[in-house]
């Protein structure tokens, strides 16, 4: 055998361990066959085994039973086979992680899944408007309820947003699936990472040769130049990425550099950060001494920034206050692993953490000897240990770099003079023959450092350059994306987040939406999560920030009411024993007295421990807190003590009791009622003197409470009722009717003046106790409501429920969204009249209403027509309303007397009415492919404008009178008139569109909006008919248009369910609004500002307000709502 | 030095488990499971609450395995992943059995979180058993049973026990060429299963090292 053929001794020891491709294994297992040489040599390799260290049985006779031996050992108890077969039942359906959904609101259709990052799952989609592949990125199932995991996702989308950048991904659009989850959509690149293209690089530099290495080098460099670029121009605006890698560095493949994962980033200007965001905490609260353990999110958060800290600067190992240096290291860090392939710190773990916290990386050179002297000396200084011995900007670093690619000498490495003179000559060989080195050296310097400043000066002119336009779009980008954020955080009840968001918008460009979701973040409860079953009883601390629950899970976990927050978990019983318990606090909350089980205990919620525990001959039933003294009142069924702070007995009162079931005290402890086996309900006096009783005739009580003033006596139990009496005398005074399901708890508001009560029906009721009327019924638990409790200002409640959730509600606030369900069939049209007080609606039933927009009842209805109404107009005093309906009529109506002031007969349908500016005409355009112009007061067509081919859909009349807008039904024909002399100024025809819905002016008259069959918004300049811009802004036909009052935004409904809102300026989506549930006819906004309404075929009208109004004298006033956001019309009073 | 060969199939069971395979999740659990049940015992865990802890550890590797990252790191990376998981959720039982009365978990609970607490090191040996071996241990004994017996055999002889091919041959009616091809089917398969472990169980053979 030709011994040049054979395999090499590596060769033959990677076929022992399976490490050649198939082929390779193939060929070589075939030529050992025939050379005895390879044979001789793979047998000698053979003949150590193929594995290190194990116990081999080769002493023992041949048996092939003898490999048990080797599986001894404690792992093959009993224990753990069964403890793998439980293992194997876990099997995890992977399927629900998968994203099962394929369409992304009406935009975007899922095409295939593309990669899966940290917390975050991409898909590559089609966006059905703009005909283009976008990657959207979701957040992973098992992230979407981690609100830190969650704050991370949506940051990312804040914080690119804000970045204009061509080496940072745009964001195109931030949206939820219904079940609330975010997604967004991005540019879709398609490329490699620079991690790979580094390893390549390293590879192939072993085979390449030397001219090819380096012009690899130089683009690798290229590349990382740019990603410098991105990186300061993100520390331009104080926002630093915390997370630069060559994990996050992409290569286009149409040479685009992309700095990606925008997750950890942080803007430096930050400082009101709550103490809830974890993030925050483990990057900014440890000082050095108290150095992150593994355990800190910034160690191991998923096992993830394990990795990462291969290019952690030490500030930020040792999370200590980060800067844009922190950046400068990690760039440099990233320059490093691209000069030697190798990242600077190998280990992972502990030592990994120490190596960065020390930065105790190797010098490049000694890593690869192959690297430039230059690049490496760039690399030490942009890590140095001292911030302030790094570069001081990313730019500066790429400078550093462009110059030694460009052979000029570089900041970070002082040449001696021959190298510089070598370099020199390298560049100019024939200068140097000419002239002295040193002169020509200066010269060309000078030159060169001339020209640099002439560029460095072209640069800062286009900087200059970038219009007004583009930097108010992109503010009103930043803004819209903050919104979208907040929006997404109110949903997913992450009030810190929405708030946070709401705060970081910039004051130029707020708007109604803004107010709009500044009212809902103030109006909604707040859900506390973390129990894991029944959460049956709750006590909330004085001042009212600190809560402590108790739960059928056995724990007691103390809140921060604050920001939602578990202080502390206690564990004070098994789980198994689902019992309820009478829970409360001392003054100081650091402790809680618990009556569990019959038994008294009182346990330190800081350390978790028990620190005493009570026992009487009796078990103790009932447990209430006397303000006055702040001492604890316990029964058993015949005694009542008062125990202090501390849980020592104080006294004893001296009533006679027998069979006690319940009880309570007035907060000055002065007056004691006591419930008992047989019905009965006492009323005691401080000296044990019996002073009232009566039965309280509920079968089983489940509540008694006395008001803290002492007037008032409260019961409840199965019967559903609760009823109040009168504690002096034990009269009963109302009974108050409105639960269906057993009533759990009661209790008096701080000033006794209303009752809360928890009932089975998963909802709580607010009641007024002087009259027995209900005030609102609050809605949103999940499950049975077992315990309440009042805020000391009264103007919150807590409740604990089935559901494993505690609620905070606000009692005092009007939910700013309402609806009204007027009835009608659905709603065609709806407008405001001018003092915003009344709405006219017309509706597919004929009829044309006039309703108090307060409580949305019918305050007048004026004559019927024998169709459909199509559209209802306000004239602008407010003193008539217009009417257009299938009936081929349009009748003029007087709003006081409801009258009918005139009737328009038209030979063929009419869809559209305006008025004119003074009101003394109208407008209607229909199928006569017209616009009539009638005088109100005779009912007489004075004029017809024929300039249209297509029936009229649409009308829009200018605020100043001077213009009348119509809008064709088929085509995209627009025409303009002079609306004075009724005169065509502009005939705007355009075949692509599908018919003009929606027409309106802004507020000065100057530009006119339409709005689209196939959802796009058209902008023109009324004066020269020009087209300002076309933007597809829904994904059905936009049907209604307004102007906020300020001008500073279109508001469009749209066929697509969704209302928007758009930027008038610069014409860029701000945000949307999604509760209705069919096609919107209708949006208007008052002329006030503080209402948006919005109507249509789902038959509601929705009215959304910018403020939320403290409950007033009127109760009727007071609207029903709970946290879903479904908020009733009107609510019931109570009828008793 | 003989460079750790890349392994290409390293992620096949890990991303076979991520694909919802059942029989790749009983292979996986009947790999690692006994590695995650001798860290707990090893940490000091009762049998019941190794039950626990170990479930945990499982149902936490099944949602976050797609988070996982091999990185560049030669061998082990999936094991120390796996030992960082494992080790929190033992301090997490640790810390829960804190307020317990002291007798049930007492000072030598107190002491063995401190240890584990203070130190994220994934033991080196439990019970004398360094983890790669126990991984072994698993790996031979999910595969002995997915081969014919002379299979097995000619496997075990080649590569455990170092023997001949030809001798081996000759007792299992083979050639030696077959006897080197079973032995390369098993232990193709040990590659796959034990991913990036397996470099560090190679021995070292001397003739090749110092090439």
């Amino acid at each position: 055998m030709d011994s040049t053929n054979c395999p090499s001794l590596e060769t033959l020891f990677q076929w022992s361990v399976c490490a050649l491709t198939e082929a390779e294994a193939a060929r070589t297992v075939e030529h050992v066959e025939t050379c005895a040489r390879c044979e001789q040599a793979l047998t000698e390799i053979e003949s150590g085994g193929l594995f290190a260290d194990t116990p081999t049985t080769s002493s023992e006779p041949e048996d092939t039973a003898d490999n048990d031996d080797l599986l001894d050992g404690f792992w093959q108890e009993k224990e753990c086979r069964q403890f793998i077969s439980e293992l194997q039942k876990l099997a995890p359906s992977h399927k629900d992680l998968e994203p099962a959904i394929e369409q992304y609101g009406t935009r975007f259709t899922r095409i295939r899944s593309h990669a899966k990052g940290g917390i975050g799952y991409v898909s590559v989609a089609q966006d059905l408007e703009l005909t283009r592949q976008v990657a959207l990125k979701e957040i992973l199932p098992q992230f979407a309820d981690d609100p830190s995991a969650r704050a991370r996702f949506l940051r990312e989308a804040e914080i690119t947003g804000q970045l204009e950048h061509p080496g940072i991904v745009p964001i195109y659009s931030v949206g939820q699936h219904p079940n609330g989850r975010p997604y967004y959509a991005m540019r879709f690149i398609e490329g490699v990472r620079l991690s790979d293209a580094i390893k390549r690089y390293h590879a192939n530099a072993k085979e390449s040769s030397y001219a090819d290495t380096r012009r690899e080098l130089q683009t690798l460099l290229g590349r990382f130049i740019a990603v410098c670029d991105s990186a300061n121009f993100a520390h331009q605006q104080n926002i630093i990425h915390r997370d630069i890698k060559p994990d996050n560095i992409m290569l286009g493949e149409h040479g685009e550099t992309l700095l990606v994962d925008w997750g950890l980033a942080k803007r430096l200007d930050e400082t009101n950060m709550t103490n809830c965001d974890s993030e925050s905490v483990s990057s900014e609260s440890s000082s050095s001494e108290t150095r992150p353990t593994l355990e800190s999110p910034a160690a191991t958060s998923s096992g993830l920034a394990v990795g990462t800290m291969a290019y952690m600067s030490p500030e930020q190992a040792a999370g200590a206050e980060l800067s844009t240096r922190s950046d400068v290291f990690s760039l440099s860090a990233t320059l490093f692993e691209l000069l030697t392939g190798r990242r600077p710190y190998q280990a992972t773990g502990y030592d990994g953490l120490q190596q960065a916290l020390n930065a105790d990386f190797k010098d490049p050179l000694s890593v690869n000897s192959s690297v430039p002297r230059t690049l490496a000396a760039i690399c030490r200084r942009g890590m140095s240990a001292d911030p302030d011995e790094r570069y001081p900007t990313a730019r500066a670093i790429a400078n550093d770099i462009e110059h030694w690619m460009a052979d000029l000498p570089v900041e970070a490495y002082s040449e001696n003079l021959s190298e510089r003179a070598f370099r020199f000559a390298r560049r100019h060989s024939t200068a140097v023959r000419i002239a002295s080195i040193a002169l020509v050296c200066i010269t060309l310097l000078s030159i060169l450092s001339a020209l640099m400043i002439n560029s460095a000066l072209v640069d800062r002119v286009q900087a200059l350059e970038q219009t007004e336009r583009q930097l108010q779009i992109s503010r009103v980008r930043e803004y819209a994306n903050h919104l979208a954020v907040a929006s997404l955080a109110l949903e997913t009840n992450d009030y810190a987040l929405a708030q946070e968001s709401l705060d970081s918008c910039n004051a130029s460009v707020l708007s109604w939406e803004h107010q709009h979701m500044q009212a809902l973040l103030d109006s909604r409860t707040k859900i506390l999560s973390a129990h894991t079953d029944t959460v049956d009883s709750v006590a909330i601390a004085e001042g009212g920030r600190i809560a402590c629950s108790h739960s059928f899970d056995g724990t007691l976990r103390v809140w921060d009411l604050g920001c939602g927050i578990v202080k502390n978990v206690v564990q004070i019983h098994d789980r198994s024993i689902r019992k309820r318990c009478t829970l409360a606090l001392t003054r100081d909350a650091q402790q809680a007295v618990v009556l569990f089980e019959g038994k008294l205990a009182l346990w330190n919620l800081e350390s978790g421990d028990k620190v005493k525990e009570v026992s009487a001959s009796k078990s103790f039933v009932a447990m209430n807190v006397v303000k006055a003294d702040n001492t604890f009142a316990v029964a058993t069924n015949s005694s009542l003590d008062f125990f202090d702070q501390a849980l020592n007995k104080v006294s004893t009162h001296p009533a006679r009791l027998t069979q006690l079931l319940r009880f309570d005290l007035s907060s000055d402890g002065r007056q004691l009622v006591t419930a008992h086996d047989d019905g009965t309900v006492k009323i005691w006096q401080i000296d044990g003197t019996e002073r009232a009783s009566f039965q309280h005739g509920h079968g089983n009580l489940s509540c008694v409470s006395i008001d803290p003033t002492g007037k008032w006596i409260l019961t409840c139990g199965q019967d559903v009722k609760i009823r109040v009496w009168e504690s002096s005398t034990g009269n009963l005074v109302h009974t108050l009717s409105g639960h269906t399901v057993s009533i759990f708890d009661a209790e008096f508001s701080p000033d006794g003046k209303q009752i809360a009560s928890a009932s089975g029906g998963n909802n709580l009721r607010v009641w007024a106790t002087e009259s027995g009327n209900e005030l609102q019924i609050l809605k949103g638990h999940k499950g049975q409501v077992l315990d309440v409790a009042f805020f000391d200002d009264g103007t919150q409640i807590l409740s604990g429920s089935q559901d494993n959730t505690l609620r905070i509600w606000n009692l005092g606030q009007r939910p700013p969204v309402r609806e009204l369900r007027p009835n009608q069939g659905t709603i065609s049209s709806v407008s405001f009249t001018p003092e915003a007080k009344r709405l006219v609606i017309g509706g597919h039933n004929g009829e044309i209403r006039l309703l108090d927009a307060a409580n949305g009842n019918t305050v007048r209805t004026f004559g019927k027509h024998q169709d459909k109404v199509v559209d209802v107009a306000v004239s602008p005093d407010g003193r008539l309303v217009a009417s257009a309906s299938r009936d081929h009529h349009a009748r003029v109506w007087e709003v006081e007397s409801g009258q009918q002031v005139c009737d328009c007969e038209h030979a063929t349908q009419v869809f559209t009415v305006r008025f004119s500016a003074d009101g003394k005409s109208i407008y209607t355009g229909g199928s006569s492919k017209r616009v009539d112009v009638w005088e109100v007061a005779t009912g007489v067509r004075n004029r017809e404008l024929t300039q249209h081919d297509d029936p009229v859909l649409s009308l829009a009349s200018s605020n100043d009178g001077r213009f009348l807008a119509s809008g064709e039904a088929n085509d995209g024909g627009v025409r303009i008139w002079d609306a004075r002399q009724l005169r065509l100024l502009h005939a705007l025809n355009d075949e692509e569109t599908t018919g003009i819905r929606a027409l309106e002016f802004n507020a000065e008259s100057t530009i006119l909006i339409a709005g689209t069959g196939d959802g796009y918004l058209i902008a023109w300049h009324v004066a020269s008919g020009q087209e300002l811009a076309r933007i597809k802004g829904h994904s059905a036909a936009v049907d209604s248009i307004a102007f906020t009052p300020d001008s500073r935004r279109i508001v469009t409904g749209s066929w697509d369910h969704s209302i928007r809102f758009w930027d008038a300026n610069t014409y860029q989506p701000v945000f949307v609004l999604r509760r209705h549930e069919g096609r919107i006819r209708a949006v208007d906004l008052s002329s006030d500002g503080e209402t948006l309404l919005s109507a249509g075929a789902d038959r509601r009208i929705l009215l959304w307000r910018i403020r939320h109004s403290n409950t007033g004298s009127n109760e009727q006033d007071v609207q029903v709502g709970d946290t879903e956001f479904e908020f009733e019309a009107t609510s019931k009073t109570v009828t008793d | 030095m003989v460079q750790p060969p890349s392994v290409q199939t390293s992620l096949t069971l890990l991303s076979r488990v991520g694909a919802s395979d059942q029989a790749a999740w009983d292979t996986f659990t009947s790999l690692y499971g006994p590695l995650v049940y001798s860290w707990c015992r090893n940490a000091g865990l009762s049998p019941d609450d190794v039950d626990d802890a170990g479930q945990e550890v499982f149902r936490t590797v099944a949602v976050k395995l797609e988070t996982f990252e091999p990185g560049r790191k030669s061998s082990g990376a999936f094991r120390s992943w796996l030992w960082g998981i494992t080790r929190l959720e033992i301090l997490k039982h640790f810390r829960a059995r804190r307020h317990q009365p002291v007798g049930e978990g007492g000072t030598d609970n107190n002491l063995n979180m401190q240890r584990l607490a203070s130190n994220a090191e994934e033991p080196e040996a439990m019970e004398g058993v360094p983890p790669q071996q126990l991984l072994l241990r698993s790996a031979i004994e999910i595969l002995k049973s997915e081969f014919d017996p002379r299979t097995w055999q000619a496997f075990w002889d080649l590569a455990v026990k170092g023997r001949p091919a030809r001798e081996i041959g000759e007792e299992i009616d083979m050639t030696p060429k077959a006897v080197r091809q079973a032995k390369y089917r098993v232990t193709k398969k040990l590659r796959d299963l034990l991913d990036d472990d397996f470099p560090d169980l190679i021995a070292q053979i001397p003739g090749v090292a110092g090439s």
